[in-house]
């Protein structure tokens, strides 16, 4: 999309560019002084398990409030409006209940795991580590599929850099940044650079919404909201918005980001002890709802901003521009690219790429050490030396970037990115929410039900748009194949070829039925010698 | 629709008071842990690489 062709110019100057200039070289002087610090996989992965409260705080909010995240709360907020607060909302009621009880967490924490499928081998035998350390890294490369290409479409609508290729470099670097320096250092770096990005990025973001409600006044917004999107903006229990599903899907979800997902568990088996785990997971209940929060009030705003200006209004509001949801992930950066005076720009663009990096690290260092401790490791019969262990770490996590840079230039998104991430997670967070709760609250959780819970997590993929779309082609194909299609009527044919199925709904679905065969499973199939019990490290 | 618009301005009211309290106070905190962390992983390293003593 050429937004100069429109006459629309971003306030990006070369003064903000020396300021992102600035931050990413202070990145790589981060890596460099971690680096000193390594000496084991210990130090790698969970940075030698000294982290403590205000610094697992911010890490932990730096890591999951990322670019992703503003991109994906950006886009709820200006295709679904106010009512899109619920997904905050719920993110800091869930997470403040984990916090407050400490479960799953806790017992994970007193195990003295580093990672969930190392409890699953303590739990359910080592061919269940190495299958759920599979799933998990599948779950994980899938989510983050899409991070580049959102990542590349918000800062082009932010900077006005449209060029493609321009594009594409810019983001290229990005990625080999993020490789170097989480390959340099680790946790270490990580937690050091989130810190700096919780910092940059708070500040940045208090300010937008601050000028968003100076700049468009509040009555404004609230008036336009309710002649554009109605009650539906506001309730998100309205048919004609979010509905009951989706509520309770963001329900399970936010218990999903600070329970199950492995970037919120690593952080929690980093933490000095098991009151610090609490301790940062109540805190975190603040970012967990801000990471929505802000981001779906900006997403508000930039549709109040171009609603009332036409040419804008034009290409992101038109009946095909919403349909698309490239085009409005691209829409709230365009609204702060016009917004955000120079300068400034530079400090929300440094704060953003920061997000970009954070997240990207945390969540590749966390697959590469899954993949190499839960996968590599057990069917080297736990011969890997720490030599090797980080040599095939850091190989890893150069595979992880070559494949996020190319999944998100061929896979069709279809969907707000919020439920994409959301479901395609899924694949591990459907299956690991009845394994790890019921393994940790009910003796008599077996083997074969912990592997049939976390197989049925693969059905999150059925959830994903353009996976149906190409079920119900494969269906209508079969049906004609098979002479069968006389069975539905021309419209019903034609509407199987377009299958479209509610995401919540499927998702629901399939949560339900892994909980049911982990139950089914594990009553039909008890272990032979009784469940094992999981010491306290 | 009132309640909600009602609930939403004091939900973005309340979010961004906390926020902003809880940055401060964790860029302040957190500064003084990222020193303590790397005090604490140097001591463990040369705990279990002690340095060679001189004779």
């Amino acid at each position: 999309m050429d937004l100069a062709a429109h006459g629309i110019h971003s306030n990006f100057t070369a003064i903000d560019w020396g300021i992102v200039a600035a931050y990413l070289c202070g990145t790589i002087v981060i890596g460099l002084i971690a680096n000193r610090y390594i000496s084991n996989m210990a130090d790698y992965v969970v940075a030698g398990r000294a982290l403590k409260s205000y610094l697992g705080v911010a890490t932990l909010i730096g890591t999951e409030f990322g670019l992703v995240s503003v991109v994906c709360g950006s886009q709820l907020g200006f295709t679904g409006g106010f009512s899109a607060f619920h997904v905050g909302v719920l993110g800091l009621i869930v997470t403040l209940f984990v916090g407050a009880t400490g479960v799953v967490l806790v017992p994970l924490r007193r195990s003295g795991v580093m990672t969930i499928p190392e409890y699953y081998e303590k739990r359910f035998g080592r061919k269940a580590r190495v299958l759920g350390g599979l799933i998990i890294v599948i779950a994980g490369l899938a989510t983050m599929g899409f991070f580049v290409k959102a990542g590349a479409i918000f800062v082009a609508g932010l900077t006005g850099m449209t060029n493609p290729m321009h594009l594409k470099l810019f983001m290229s670097g990005m990625v080999l940044l993020v490789l170097i320096y989480t390959g340099l250092g680790g946790m270490v770096s990580i937690v050091i650079a989130d810190y700096v990005q919780f910092v940059v990025m708070s500040i940045g973001l208090i300010v937008v919404c601050l000028l968003g409600i100076y700049h468009l006044g509040w009555e404004n917004i609230v008036s336009t909201v309710s002649a554009g999107r109605g009650e539906a903006g506001f309730n998100p229990l309205h048919k004609d918005g979010f509905g009951t599903a989706y509520v309770l899907y963001m329900a399970l979800g936010a218990f999903a980001s600070c329970a199950l997902w492995q970037t919120s568990v690593i952080r929690a088996c980093a933490a000095e002890n098991t009151r610090t785990v609490k301790r940062i997971i109540s805190a975190s209940s603040i970012g967990f709802m801000t990471r929505m929060t802000i981001p779906v009030f900006i997403g508000v705003c930039a549709y109040v901003f171009i609603s009332q200006h036409e040419s804008l209004g034009q290409i992101f509001l038109s009946d095909a521009a919403i349909a698309d949801s490239e085009t409005t992930m691209m829409a709230s950066a365009v609204y702060l690219g016009q917004l955000v005076p120079t300068g400034l720009m530079g400090l929300v663009a440094a704060g953003m790429l920061a997000a970009f990096l954070s997240t990207h690290d945390s969540y590749m260092l966390c697959w590469s050490a899954v993949f190499v401790e839960d996968v590599v490791a057990p069917c080297a019969g736990g011969k890997l030396s720490t030599r090797a262990r980080l040599t095939l770490s850091r190989l890893f996590l150069i595979g992880e970037g070559v494949f996020i840079l190319v999944f998100g230039l061929w896979y069709p998104l279809g969907q707000n990115l919020w439920d994409y991430m959301l479901t395609s997670g899924g694949v591990y967070w459907f299956g690991a929410a009845p394994v790890l709760i019921m393994g940790i609250y009910w003796k008599r959780a077996s083997r074969v039900g912990a592997f049939l819970a976390m197989v049925t997590g693969f059905g999150a993929f059925l959830g994903l748009k353009p996976v149906q779309a190409l079920i119900g082609r494969l269906l209508a194909k079969l049906m004609v194949a098979t002479n069968c299609d006389w069975l539905l009527s021309s419209s019903r044919m034609e509407a199987l070829k377009n299958l479209e199925l509610s995401t919540p709904k499927v998702s629901l679905c399939v949560v339900g039925l892994a909980f049911a065969l982990m139950l089914i499973g594990s009553l039909l199939f008890p272990d032979r010698h009784g469940s094992p019990v999981v010491e306290e490290a | 629709m009132e309640i909600w618009i009602k609930i939403w301005t004091w939900v973005l009211v309340l979010n961004l008071v906390i926020f902003a309290g809880l940055a401060v106070v964790v860029t302040i905190g957190g500064f003084g842990n990222i020193l303590s962390m790397l005090k604490s992983i140097r001591m463990q390293n040369d705990q279990q690489n002690p340095p060679e003593q001189e004779e």
